[in-house]
């Protein structure tokens, strides 16, 4: 639970006191749910008093009665509003400052560290956890703390009154905390172990589900499904096991307080007896044996959704640490010359360059050309500081990239790639995102030579058309289209082609190829194309093979010195030529 | 719900009878209290006259901790067991929807859907069955019998309630609008906040990220002003309420002290009715705490029946005989939605054993035929026809034994190369599969991974390029032997050393076969029998390669335009 408040403490940042004050005001709220287990007392003792010492209940009794009964209440409402204004307050500006945060680091991260999986991650937690954080998250880890602090003050309140049931609270306490140790170690035991048994089950829906046209189209779908019949019913029997093997835990946690309220009974009973303490005294220890550990219990039914606090925490924890790259202060840059020198960088530990060298020059096209896996677009992605190089340097300006302000850096290329990602906004927008400053006509200019004028003017509120769920209704040639209008409009003195053309119908081909030119006119170009055909007439071209530099030179210099080339070059004519033949 | 409830009635019902049994067992030691103070009252020191009573304290308390855990594990058992069901079931009409209605849904949110999604029915059936009925009807209970020993406190018992609703009903005033208001801003900072993340490597590239950065935060910040609007407004009534409604002592206390003054009441009662209301509300306070994990069942519940919902592909059920392999389009009407329209009437022939190759600009339709003879869909209007019989006659199962589509998206499994193979030919000797994959030229890269065919595809060391699964797919495809194949864009993308075998395998697999070529690139396809070249949904023109040059205005554009890109190459 520590831990927890801990952990709390940091992400709630400038909330913290926020958070204090909500503690306090609940620790108030405690002693005042005490003021009413006292107006019980004071009943009781003028009970008895009347009984033996024959002092007769009066008006007055009740008046003060009512007092104490109404103080405790209205005391009790007034600090719980005071502590869930608190609690609001400091969980939604909590929430915000943790999305801001995130969101702000975002903007300093590698580039290369958002994969698909990592972004998913992020916007879940960017909103679902943080969501939850705000509603759930918190009330988890305020009744943990309430119950525990309340028992803890109930303690002290009777132990100068008794010390035998002081003793026997504070006994019942440690052995609680003890049994609550051990239970929570087999509680996170289990969690782990419910996280494999759902990776697995999401493993197998996730292939069947992606499958689905394979099993049908093979008529496997009965196999397929016993299949995952049986992860489904493994995943029941699992999730059966952990509650099994949690519930006498939970039941050895509980029974002790339990056996707990029966010891203070039978010992005040006992005293009774004994002629050692007063009735009344023992009439108000045994009433207030039942309420003593009431918010123990209340904390430990809870311990079945701490889980939720925890990984609430855990995850926003673990995004705040998103790691950003340090950066230099430069902004501008004068000639657009790449150096690539010596560099070496491993790719999940797999070691792919090994001291690589070559130069980009400025206002040049450069063409990459290899086989898969030969290194093509791990190279633009180092030159563009997507990642951070192991060893050597890459230069840009003669400057080591690392010493440009990052923004800086990247507003100094402009990338198509292969997977296009489009904004739900319009059409129009999705263009400007290039150059917000771009009028209308310069917006309609370039998707002519980008060759979307066409089918922009088919969509049914053409350039305002909005486009769903990242252009979803438009086909892959169509995206790939707007990404290279949106490019043109871009001002920048680097462009790094990744096949970028690829998913480009035959037809809208050539006209794209001429605006291209076009655009990459007087600019430095770094492409890596498939076509080799549309490559040929590169400046220079790098052929690579698995990681290293096998040659550089033009077109008719490779023919001449490189077999890797000439292989390609062969292939890709016979693959050109190559017609379907029965 | 309450279907999926009536299957399980009876765990329902032992867990609910063992739930009340547990707060039973909580409730009977306050009798057993009151008794001992009423003794202790009386004068009476005798230790021997207090046993039965702190005995029944020991095991009613022990016994509610026991029965509770007891009901909790029982429910837990429910609740699994309905997500197992509903995970099945729901894993049998995917099975069942037509692939375009599947696609609809990406893998992973289907994924989401049926894990995520349908584990968050566990803690409201596993907690809030049990615990919401039986903490329910223990106040009920307890309430009654303060009536019985004395209505006066029994009334002084209910007190609370009014005040309470009245701060209930402060709160409620204007919560539709106000909810309406930090929804919508709360929806807003959604949609933001995945689309800043989602595009963040778009706007970093395009040097964004303190525009679209401050939208993100702006976005923020109206949904946390909106939500901190409702609840400041409401703080007040809504703890208020909350903590008025548990109070019951505030009336309960003065009323039975008055009472007592008065001698309408003896101490045993007395001390029995304080300590039943003080028993009386926490139950109720387990409730409130339960009450928005109820709400979250109706959504998930909601959502697995929208997917129940969704029309199936209807098919004929038995196994028609087909003779012949030719493939007729009659008339044919197809669209995605009533908007959309793709075709309305469209008519072909493509004759058995034969290669016919459909052209056109993107957007025509043209893979869409391919889907359709796949078993994507069904037609809107006219049939299609495999050997005379319309393929809405015969069942999905054998349209798939007939069809082979072959497209860039051919997934394989994660097991072992033999096993996939073996999708196609469960009875396939390892000489077949060899033989197939020597077609598909990919059993010299099968041999030299760790494992040879034994491999299982995707684990560590062993994953495929893009283009050596490809071949995979297609030596699958051969293996499987249809007498249709339809082939879609196959070779669009790989990289230079792979596309020649892509290639040359494809050559192996459209042998003596019915082939449909969804063309690409036209000089793959100048070979065809014939060319169908569609435009706007609609037939322009059908014929060979050199007549189609001559006859087609659309046909001929192409052609130049495709024999243009490779010269303007060479000329740079």
């Amino acid at each position: 639970m520590i831990e927890l408040i801990k952990k709390l403490y940091i992400i709630a940042g400038k909330e913290s006191s926020r958070i204090s004050k909500m503690l306090f005001f609940e620790v108030l709220k405690s002693v005042f749910e005490g003021t009413g287990v006292g107006a019980v007392m004071f009943l009781l003792l003028r009970v008895f008093q009347n009984i033996f010492d024959h002092r007769a209940v009066v008006m007055q009794d009740i008046y003060v009665l009512s007092g104490v009964a109404l103080l405790g209440v209205s005391g009790k409402i007034l600090c719980a509003y005071m502590a869930d204004r608190n609690k609001f307050i400091a969980s939604y500006n909590m929430g915000a400052q943790n999305r801001l945060y995130i969101g702000d680091k975002l903007k300093r991260t590698n580039m290369g560290y958002f994969g698909s999986n990592r972004l998913g991650n992020i916007s879940g937690g960017l909103t679902t956890v943080i969501g939850e954080l705000e509603t759930v998250g918190i009330n988890i880890i305020e009744t943990l703390f309430v119950g525990v602090i309340q028992t803890v003050i109930m303690a002290l309140f009777i132990f100068p009154f008794d010390a035998v049931t002081g003793i026997i609270i504070l006994i019942t306490l440690l052995a609680g905390m003890l049994s609550n140790v051990i239970f929570q170690k087999k509680a996170d035991e289990m969690t782990r172990k419910l996280q494999s048994l759902k990776i697995n089950l999401n493993a197998t829906t996730l292939e069947y589900v992606k499958g689905i046209s394979v099993i049908k189209s093979f008529g496997k779908g009965k196999e397929m499904i016993a299949e995952l019949d049986g992860d489904i019913l493994k995943n029941r029997k699992g999730f059966i096991n952990v509650e099994k093997t949690v519930a006498p835990a939970a039941l050895i946690f509980l029974a002790i307080f339990k056996l707990g309220v029966c010891a203070i009974i039978f010992s005040a009973v006992m005293r009774l007896c004994l002629g050692t303490i007063m009735p009344y005294k023992a009439v108000m220890l045994i009433v207030s044996s039942f309420m003593v550990f009431s918010g123990f219990e209340m904390a430990g039914s809870m311990q079945h959704v701490r889980g939720v606090a925890v990984q609430n925490l855990d995850a926003i924890t673990k995004l705040r640490k998103l790691p950003t790259i340090p950066e230099g202060d430069i902004t501008s840059l004068e000639t657009a010359r790449a150096d690539v020198k010596n560099v070496k960088f491993s790719y999940e530990k797999q070691p792919l360059f090994d001291g690589i060298s070559v130069v980009i020059p400025e206002g040049k096209t450069t063409a990459i050309v290899g086989g898969s896996g030969s290194g093509k677009t791990t190279l633009c992605n180092l030159i563009s500081r997507f990642w951070d190089v192991d060893g050597g340097e890459i230069l840009i300006d003669n400057k080591n990239i690392k010493e440009f302000k990052y923004d800086s850096l990247l507003s100094e290329f402009t990338f198509v790639f292969q997977d296009v990602y489009l904004f739900d906004d319009t059409v129009k927008n999705n263009i400007k995102f290039g150059n917000p400053d771009a009028g209308d006509n310069e917006v309609i200019e370039v998707a002519k030579q980008a060759q979307c004028h066409d089918f922009i003017m088919k969509l049914p509120q053409g350039y305002d058309t909005v486009l769903q769920e990242g252009g979803s209704d438009l086909s892959g040639g169509e995206r790939q289209r707007i990404s290279i209008a949106r490019a043109m409009l871009k001002p920048s003195k680097i462009v790094i082609l990744d096949e970028a053309t690829s998913s480009v119908d035959p037809e809208n081909e050539e006209q794209l190829m001429l605006a291209l030119n076009n655009l990459l006119k007087g600019k430095t170009v770094l492409v890596i194309a498939h076509k080799l055909e549309t490559i040929q007439g590169a400046d220079q071209i790098i052929v690579m093979d698995r990681g290293k530099i096998e040659n550089v030179g033009t077109h008719k210099e490779l023919l001449k010195k490189s077999d890797i080339y000439k292989k390609f070059i062969s292939q890709r004519e016979k693959a050109i030529k190559w017609a379907i033949e029965k | 719900m309450m279907n999926i409830l009536k299957k399980h009635s009876g765990q329902i019902l032992t867990s609910v009878f063992v739930a009340v049994l547990g707060v039973f067992c909580g409730v009977v030691p306050y009798f057993a209290m009151a008794k001992i103070v009423e003794y202790i009252a009386e004068g009476n020191k005798n230790f021997a006259i207090y046993k039965t009573p702190v005995l029944i304290i020991l095991c009613g308390l022990l016994g509610s901790v026991i029965f509770h855990e007891i009901s909790t594990l029982t429910s837990h058992n429910l609740a699994f067991r309905i997500i197992e069901d509903e995970r099945k079931k729901l894993a049998r009409k995917i099975s069942r929807l037509s692939m375009g209605e599947v696609e609809k849904r990406s893998s992973g949110e289907w994924t989401q859907f049926m894990v995520e999604t349908l584990d968050k029915m566990e803690r409201p059936i596993a907690h809030v069955i049990p615990e919401v009925i039986a903490n329910l009807i223990i106040p009920v209970v307890l309430v009654i019998i303060i009536f019985i020993l004395d209505w006066r406190i029994g009334l002084a018992n209910l007190a609370t309630i009014p005040i309470g609703m009245l701060f209930s009903f402060l709160m409620m005033a204007g919560y539709e609008e106000k909810s309406r208001n930090y929804q919508r801003a709360a929806k807003n900072m959604n949609t933001t906040a995945v689309e800043y993340i989602r595009g963040i490597q778009v706007i970093k590239a395009f040097n964004k990220s303190a525009s679209s950065y401050g939208k993100f935060v702006d976005a923020v910040n109206k949904n946390k002003d909106g939500m901190l609007n409702w609840y400041l407004s409401v703080c007040f009534y809504m703890t208020a309420a909350m903590e008025t409604f548990p109070s019951t002592l505030l009336f309960v206390l003065p009323v039975s002290l008055f009472l007592y003054m008065k001698g309408g009441i003896s101490v045993g009662d007395l001390i029995m009715c304080v300590l039943l209301s003080y028993a009386s509300y926490k139950p109720l306070i387990k409730v409130m705490s339960h009450m928005d994990t109820m709400a979250n069942v109706r959504v998930v519940i909601d959502e697995i029946r929208s997917v129940m919902d969704l029309p199936e592909l209807e098919r004929g059920k038995d196994i028609q005989k087909i003779s012949s392999y030719d493939i007729n389009f009659e008339n044919v009407g197809f669209g995605y939605n009533s908007e959309k329209r793709v075709f309305d009437n469209l008519s072909f022939n493509a004759a058995e054993k034969q290669l016919t190759a459909i052209v056109g600009y993107s957007g025509g339709g043209k893979s869409t035929i391919a889907k359709l003879i796949a078993g994507y869909w069904n037609v809107d209007q006219g049939k299609i026809c495999i050997g005379g019989v319309n393929v809405k006659d015969i069942s999905i199962e054998q349209n798939m034994d007939l069809v082979t589509y072959v497209s860039q998206e051919n997934y394989l499994f994660r097991k072992s190369i033999l096993e996939n193979m073996r999708f196609a030919k469960p009875d396939a000797s390892i000489e077949e599969i060899e033989e197939a994959c020597k077609k598909a030229s990919c059993h010299d890269f099968i041999m030299s991974l760790p494992d040879g065919y034994n491999t299982v595809i995707g684990e560590a060391g062993s994953s495929l390029s893009g283009g050596e699964r490809q071949r995979v797919t297609i030596a699958r495809a051969l293996l499987k032997d249809s007498p249709i194949v339809l082939l879609d864009e196959a070779t669009a993308y790989s990289d230079p050393d792979n596309e020649a075998e892509i290639q040359k395998s494809i050559d192996a697999l459209v042998q003596n076969k019915t082939v449909i070529m969804i063309a690409h690139r036209l000089s793959t396809i100048i070979n065809a029998n014939k060319i169908i070249v569609l435009a706007d949904g609609r037939i322009e023109a059908e014929g060979t390669h050199s007549e189609l040059l001559n006859t087609s205005k659309t046909y001929a554009k192409m052609w130049a335009s495709h024999i243009s890109v490779y010269k303007m190459a060479e000329a740079k």
